[in-house]
């Protein structure tokens, strides 16, 4: 699969993603990496050694960007879990099924990660390029 | 980014003029050189925004330490009609009453030698859970227990042993807003509000230790219990995840609404609802349930603190002292009487990064500082200095009884990290003689002095508009961090 791309947006109090990719599956797995990015200060790797799986229905597509990252940290901030990777068994506009793997950390590695107080709507999108047919997507969090 | 049109109408007041779909102007409080900060990102862009909210009264007002949030801008004061106007959650912000807590203590800081405070720093550090998922500063609530939190605020932490009366005394509201309607908040943000009292969490929230450097005024600072080189300590949070789950319930709830109450917002994170509807009256009362969580919550934090000194020092509390000065919200909308185009007019006070400063005489101000106006602490940059400040008479004329609250970034959390590679800040801060004990070194480079603007120049501008003025300033000597 073609890896998408993610780009820190300079944002004066906040902390922002300017996501692209081939497929909507591609914008969510580059969210992934770059929302730990931004909490913990690069991306996680390692060996997955546990597996979680979600299934996630919003009314909008942008909502589902959202409600992803939010279930990303989630995992992290109450089950110390970090996604190192994703795979997404369905991508439909409203709703997706995918399986994370990844590791429990220390309770220390994960209390030293930045704090999200909220995914926000701000700017909020996630919508096909005009030209080129790829994806791109913007999230704003509240740190 | 879009141009906007302000132009200067007071020495320190610049407008935004009333165009288009705004129903009032934007008012911003700065300087000279804090304008051209403020017109480098989109904050200007924000407050023009505000200014379309459904009964919207007076101005959208940005206090000095303005800077681009989402929806409104950090800093931002908006008051709607408190019959016809609107609420917005966004309004308030995730962090629902994050505030700042001032207690003295009768210590000097020549007294304190350079080991006694990295004792009392590391007994903090320990005493106060601080970081991403801290919890455990007391034990988990029962359901019940949690219920009382949310409707009795701090007077539940005193009457579990965490604090005195006099505490409630010197708490915005007596710690605890009426109105709370514990039913009205998810089980979602019920789950988080069970562990979490007691704790700091991260990014720019802190405990600090402080040493009064310098006083203005000192028949105030006298009132407010301060003297030079005094030890005092400024404690800087909220809700934790109990508030930030409540905001994005409501503005999930609202959202899909907002056609059916004829509200058109120029953004979504602005969504808001009319104050007498379903999810206008329930978010209040949520809303409500969190402010009390904060003041809990930083309760807490007060008695540990005063635990961990009496502990360090060998002192009991009569001999410390260690009294609160006061606490204010900064994150908060309240249902507040105001003059509004020459009538007394019930108005829903936004106040998003901005603090309460009541003047002198005002009925919700503290008997023992009715004289001298409420007390405001505005934070500073981490190294640098905060200031504690009175409310003006102007306030009530000008800003619905509101005035800045901290320094207000003007450096992403982006560029600050950058800025901050390869540079070792503990040890620059322990050479200005600040020891910092912090969960993570990132939140450490994103909070660094250079990513704020100065707050002495955003409290001059306060006092020079005749909003607030200032007291005394304090410098850190120990700062706890997230």
């Amino acid at each position: 699969m073609e890896r998408g791309s993610y780009e820190e947006i300079d944002h004066t109090a906040d902390l922002g993603l300017d996501l692209r990719g081939p497929d909507p599956a591609a914008v969510l797995e580059a969210a992934r990496r770059g929302l730990l990015r931004v909490l913990m200060g690069e991306e996680p790797d390692g060996e997955p050694e546990e597996e979680r799986r979600v299934e996630l229905s919003e009314p909008t597509r942008p909502d589902l960007l959202k409600a992803w990252c939010e279930w990303i940290y989630r995992l992290l901030e109450e089950e110390r879990f970090v996604a190192l990777g994703s795979e997404f068994e369905s991508t439909e506009p409203e709703r997706f099924r995918a399986r994370l793997e990844g590791v429990v950390l220390p309770a220390d590695r994960v209390a030293s990660a930045s704090e999200l107080k909220a995914v926000t709507y701000h700017q909020l999108s996630f919508e096909r390029e005009e030209e080129g047919g790829g994806w791109r997507a913007r999230v704003i969090f509240d740190v | 980014m879009t141009k906007i049109e302000i132009e200067r109408v007071e020495p320190y007041v610049w407008e935004i003029p009333k165009r288009g779909e705004m129903r009032v102007p934007g008012r911003v409080y700065a300087s000279d050189e804090m304008m051209e900060d403020i017109r480098s990102d989109e904050s200007l862009e924000q407050v023009r925004n505000v200014a379309c909210l459904p009964g919207i009264v007076g101005a959208s007002l940005a206090m000095p330490d303005i800077h681009w949030g989402y929806g409104f801008p950090i800093g931002g004061v908006a008051a709607t009609d408190a019959g016809s106007g609107a609420i917005s959650p966004g309004g308030v912000g995730y962090d629902i009453n994050c505030g700042v807590r001032l207690a003295r203590s009768e210590l000097s800081a020549s007294d304190l030698g350079e080991e006694k405070r990295r004792t009392l720093m590391d007994a903090l550090f320990d005493a106060v859970p601080s970081g991403v998922g801290s919890e455990g500063a007391i034990a988990k609530l029962s359901r019940s227990d949690e219920r009382r939190v949310l409707t009795e605020g701090a007077r539940w932490a005193i009457e579990e042993g965490f604090g005195d009366e006099a505490d409630l005394d010197h708490t915005e509201e007596r710690g605890r807003m009426a109105g709370a309607e514990p039913d009205a908040v998810s089980d979602r943000a019920m789950e988080r509000g069970l562990t979490q009292v007691g704790t700091l969490g991260s990014g720019n929230h802190f405990l600090e230790v402080q040493r009064v450097s310098e006083i203005f005024d000192e028949e105030v600072a006298n009132a407010f219990g301060l003297f030079e080189d005094q030890v005092v300590v400024m404690i800087h949070s909220g809700s934790r995840g109990f508030g930030y789950q409540i905001c994005d319930d409501y503005i999930k709830r609202i959202k899909p609404k907002l056609g059916e109450y004829g509200y058109d917002l120029p953004d979504v994170q602005l969504a808001a609802a009319p104050i007498d509807s379903d999810e206008g009256e329930g978010y209040l009362g949520a809303m409500r349930c969190a402010a009390n969580y904060a003041w809990c919550n930083r309760q807490v934090m007060l008695h540990k603190t005063r635990e961990t000194f009496q502990k360090v020092f060998g002192m009991g509390p009569g001999d410390l002292r260690m009294n609160l000065v006061y606490d204010v919200c900064h994150n908060i909308a309240k249902i507040e009487t105001h003059r509004v185009d020459g009538g007394e007019r019930n108005v829903c006070v936004h106040r998003k990064g901005a603090t309460r400063g009541f003047p002198p005489g005002h009925d919700e101000v503290p008997s023992t500082y009715r004289e001298t106006g409420q007390p405001v602490m505005i934070p500073g940059s981490m190294g640098n200095y905060s200031y504690i400040c009175a409310g003006e008479a102007g306030a009530m004329e000008e800003t619905f009884g509101s005035t800045c609250h901290g320094a207000g970034r003007r450096m992403s959390r982006t560029k600050a990290k950058k800025e901050s590679k390869g540079r070792d800040l503990l040890k620059e801060m322990e050479d200005q003689g600040v020891i910092v004990r912090a969960t993570g070194m990132r939140t450490v480079a994103e909070e660094m002095a250079h990513a704020y603007k100065d707050v002495a120049d955003v409290v001059e501008v306060m006092e020079e508009a005749g909003i607030s003025r200032r007291v005394a300033r304090m410098r850190p000597i120990g700062v706890v961090k997230g």
